[in-house]
Formats: C-alpha cells, structure tokens, sequence
C-alpha cells in the first residue's frame, strides 16, 4: 500500500522535492495511526477488564501443615460455574460446598455456584511447589464470563511466604483471548481507517 | 391488484414453506421436557442444577458435557421461575405453559413492546415487530430497521414463521378477528408456539397484563415497581379529581364531530381524570354526533385528541407542533362555541394520543385531571411524571417529554 501510494506520486508529479515531504509525512502519519491504534487497544482492554473485574475474586491465606485456605467471592447472587486449575502436585482437601457442588479432577476443581456470595477450598501444596492458580468463571443466566481475579487489594495475601505459589494469583481479571482479539482488529481497522483517510486528504 | 387466484397461490404456497422450514430446523420446535430436569420430575431441583453445571464445565476431561443452551435455560428457569415450568394465563383468559425461556419473540403490538421495554425485555430476545413499531424511530430507536413481519391486517406469515419464533404476542381485545386470524394460521402450522394475547392498553387491565408479562420474563421485581409507579401517579389524581364537582367535557377523537362513550377506553380516562363526559350515555362507544348537541350541554372543558387522522403533528417525532395551536384556534372558531363555559373559561385543551391511548395513559390522565380540577391539582406534575416514565422505565432521553409537543396549551 505504501509502495503504492508514493508511485502515483511519482507519476503524477515527478518531483522529487514533493516525494520526499510526502515519504516525511506519511511515516509521521503512520507513526501517530500506530500509537493511536496502540491506545485505542489498550483503553479497549482496560474497559473490557474493568467490566468483569472483581466478578469472582480469589484470596489466598496459609492454613495449617502445609494447607492455604482459598476463598472465592463471587459478587452478587448467580447460577456460574468456577474452574480453578491448581499447580502439579497440589491435593484439594477440604470444599465449603456440598458435595454434588463440585468435582476435583486430578489438579483441577470444578465448582458450580448457586447463589453462594463466598466459596472456600482447603488445598495442601506440594513440597517444592511451582505454578499458580489459574481459574476462569461463567455465568450461565447473565451469559458472561472471566478470570478469576485476584484480591481487589492486589495484595494477595501478605501472610504468604513468597515461595507458596499458591499466593500468586491470576492476574486480576485478565479480558478473554477472543476479547484481545476484538480489540486488537478493532484498533487495526482505526488505525487503517485513519491512514486510508490521511492518504486521501490534501 | 391481486386477485383470488393470487390469494390461493398464496394459501398453498405458505404450506409449503412452513413444511420446508420444519424440515430444516427441527429443533425450533417447542420442548416440553424442562431442560435441567434430569430425574422428570418437573423441577429443576438445585442438585440438578449443580450437576448440570459440573457436567459442563468437565465436559472436556471426564464426562460428556451438558448443551449450553440447556444449561442456559435451566439456569434461568431455577432463578426466575423457581426451578418448574411457568403457566401464564394472558389477558384473554387461555393459559400457556412455557418449559422454557422466551429467547426470540414476535410482538405485534406496540403497548406490549413498550410495556416489555418497562420490564427490562431487551431487543435480543425480539425477534421481529410489526411494520408500526419499526417506523416509531424516536419511541422506539432501537427497533428502526429491525426486522418485521407485516401488521396485524396485513400479516408477513411466511416471514413470522421463518423467523423461528419461540412466542407471539398478539392483541387480546382490539381487532379481535384479525388477531384470531393470525393466532388460528400460525398455529396451524407450529402447534406447539405459545400465542400471548395481551393488551396492555386498556387502563382498568393495563397493570394485570404487565403483571403477566413480568410473569413471562421473570421480572417481577421490575413489574412490582411498574406498578407502584402507576398506582403513586394515579393516587394523586384520584386525590385531584374528587377535590371539586366533576366539570361537563366534551371529547373529541381525532375525527370531527366523533366523540367517546361509556364503553370506550378513552371515556374511562375522562372519568378516572375527574371528569364528566356529556356524551357518557350514548349507545355507541365512538358516536358521530350533530354539532348543535355539543351547544346544547354547553361543556365547560374541551379535550381535542391528535396523533392520528389529519391531526398527525406533534408527539415524539415533535414534526408540525405548530399545529396544535391552529387545531386549538379553529375548536374556539366553530360556530356558535364562543359562547361555551369552555371557550368563555378559556379550557379547550389539545392533547396528543401518544400519552393518552397507550400505556401511557397515566400521563395523559394527569394532564387532564390538572386541567379538570386546577385547584386541587397541586401534587400533579405530568411533565415531570412523563419524564420519569421515560427515562427509569422506557430508558429513552427525558428530554423528549416536552410539554409543546403533547399539550396544548403547555402552561
């Protein structure tokens, strides 16, 4: 496109001069369309994230002999379902739910909401502990979805030696791939709209 | 135009495309099984609910997965309906069972769309409107270009069914015949969807129909505040209206010389506003009347309706409200009504049907019971009352509760 562009330039004017302010401009231009579609994508992820953010949050905080009691809290009264992937290792041993409200599957625990406002699981970590939780939330009447999130105070829980992984929570409510994604082509497509607008001002 | 040949042409193509789309989607046919009802029972109990839930999210590593859609609904149905099939009874008495949430309806009425809207039923669960509703841009914005399937005397059959609706709603009272019409054809071909026939224009049903619709939808704390805003208003014209001796009107419909009598919703709305229509005991509901008996009982207010007829100006769309003040101009010039209480009193009043004929009629009422009885009118703000309405329960802009474009005069 850029090719292009300068060589009807070219044809029509043939001077050099011109070409040359025209090659300062454009890259000017496209320089500015590129941090405008820059912002445009990361203001689009900060509305997306802030959304969702704070939906199902998770706090982590040491319990006894090598155990972290994980508390879930899930913000207003809903009918979603909790993945919660542990890292290698890690054995659930305790859930606040009854016992047809959740499933644990090797490293992974399955938790279906009813209208609980807080969830606890008791977890044992392994004696070399890697990894982190990773979870993901849906809500099934709203039809929406997310990451769990870390503490809204973004402290995790100060009580937990930095070594536990299980202190490090996902981060706080990351926007989905397909979200990203949106966003990404949505500031593409601006970002072309705008060039395809410059190159035919004048 | 097209002749009774046309018309069977029509008959016996519509079979066939209703057989073809049944054909291609069986699975718009209604479920009677409530989803999430594992063991039959007919309650989504709240075990059902979880294991549905932990099916689905361990669909990928254990065991096959609960359909989303299923889940979905069955989610819906144990919040909004307690776990079990709803049973609505509408406005014309027939009772329907729904084993499921309505996700893409057909309405054909506007006041049942606008009473929807109150409720919070949003345009993703509409799957198409009449022509009338589509071409309403300021009341109804978000259903310009949306798709529609006629009218109710001019009914889209081919387009309704395509559409895979999973309801239709339908008037119950007015234009009865034709709304049978469509009920008897479209269930003819898809005997299993629920046709609603709901008014929700009439004032003396208007909030047991938007209670069944707030049943249908599942908000019934939304409706529950409907209600209490429509009682609250008509609470203070009540107070209004029995403050002073009811004065004679004269109400005129959008045709000279048609007025309304008992019987007729219009005369209701004079009655509820405090007022005493000279025309109560006319057998007809809407009688054409000999101008000199207007003269005779000498009205000490006049309403004149606009909106429709050649008196289309004003209202939403706001176009030609000049107009109310030449329609005002020409009442006082009628012959011989100089000398009327009402023209003498200055209280001829015109008042636009978007306010009045609907489920907006609270708003209409206020006016009219604050033009009726002005000195007990203290607590009646209809502006303020309009704007309310359309900003907390329409979610359109206040701002389109000017005053010019519905009364005249304003003040």
């Amino acid at each position: 496109m850029m090719n292009c562009y300068f060589f009807i330039h070219i044809l029509r004017d043939y001077n050099h001069y011109y070409l040359l302010y025209h090659i300062q401009r454009t890259i000017h231009m496209m320089r500015g369309h590129l941090i405008a579609g820059t912002i445009l994508l990361l203001l689009f992820a900060v509305v997306v994230q802030g959304a969702f953010a704070g939906v199902v949050e998770r706090s982590v905080e040491p319990a006894e002999q090598s155990t972290y009691r994980v508390v879930l809290t899930i913000a207003g009264e809903r009918v979603a379902g909790i993945t919660e992937v542990l890292p290698p290792g890690t054995e659930v041993r305790e859930v606040s739910l009854p016992a047809g409200q959740y499933r644990v599957d090797g490293t992974t625990l399955f938790l279906a909401v009813i209208g609980e406002p807080e969830i606890t699981y008791v977890v044992r970590a392994p004696e070399d502990p890697t990894g982190a939780i990773r979870g993901t939330w849906t809500d099934f009447v709203l039809d929406e979805g997310g990451t769990v999130a870390g503490h809204a105070d973004g402290t995790e829980s100060p009580q937990v030696p930095s070594a536990a992984p299980l202190t490090a929570g996902t981060p706080k409510a990351a926007p989905s791939l397909l979200l990203l994604l949106a966003g990404t082509m949505a500031g593409m497509a601006c970002a072309a709209r705008c060039r395809g607008k410059g190159g035919m001002r004048r | 135009m097209p002749g009774k040949g046309g018309d069977e042409a029509m008959n016996r193509m519509v079979p066939c495309v209703i057989a073809a789309i049944l054909v291609l989607s069986p699975l718009v046919m209604a479920d009677a099984a409530l989803p999430g009802d594992l063991d039959g029972n007919g309650v989504i109990a709240r075990e059902e609910l979880a294991s549905s839930i932990l099916a689905r999210l361990s669909s990928g590593t254990t065991a096959p997965g609960t359909p989303l859609t299923d889940l979905r609904d069955a989610a819906w149905i144990y919040v909004h309906w307690g776990g079990t099939a709803r049973t609505v009874t509408d406005s014309s008495g027939k009772s329907l069972t729904l084993t499921r949430p309505l996700r893409r309806i057909i309405v054909m009425n506007s006041e049942t769309l606008e009473t929807m809207r109150s409720l919070g039923v949003t345009r993703e669960r509409i799957a198409a409107v009449d022509k009338f509703i589509a071409q309403k841009p300021e009341f109804f914005p978000e259903y310009a270009g949306h798709p529609s399937v006629g009218s109710i005397w001019a009914p889209d059959y081919e387009k309704m069914l395509a559409m895979r609706p999973d309801a239709l709603f339908l008037y119950a009272s007015v234009s009865r015949a034709e709304c049978d019409e469509i009920e008897r054809r479209v269930t003819l071909s898809r005997p299993d969807l629920p046709v609603f026939r709901i008014d929700c224009y009439r004032p003396e049903t208007y909030l047991d129909d938007a209670a069944r619709l707030a049943e249908i939808f599942g908000a019934e704390e939304k409706g529950a505040r409907l209600a209490g805003f429509y009682t609250d208003a008509l609470k203070k014209v009540d107070a209004a209206a029995s403050s002073s001796a009811p004065p004679e009107v004269y109400f005129e419909t959008w045709n000279d010389f048609k007025t309304v009598a008992r019987g007729s919703g219009y005369h209701d709305k004079v009655t509820m506003a405090g007022g005493a229509n000279i025309f109560r005991d006319n057998p007809a509901e809407y009688p054409e009347i000999d101008p000199e008996s207007i003269l005779a009982r000498k009205p000490g207010v006049v309403i004149k309706l606009a909106g429709s007829g050649k008196y289309v100006f004003g209202g939403y769309s706001g176009e030609n409200s000049t107009r109310f003040a030449e329609v005002r101009d020409a009442l006082i010039g009628r012959a011989g009504w100089s000398s009327t209480p009402a023209v003498r009193d200055g209280r001829v009043y015109v008042l636009h049907n978007a306010i009045v004929g609907g489920p907006q009629y609270l708003i209409g009422v206020t006016y009219m019971a604050k033009w009726f009885h002005p000195d007990g009118a203290e607590d009646l703000d209809p502006e303020s009352l309009h704007r309310t309405y359309l900003q907390e329960f329409q979610g359109l802009d206040p701002g389109l509760a000017r005053p010019d474009r519905f009364v005249f005069p304003a003040t």
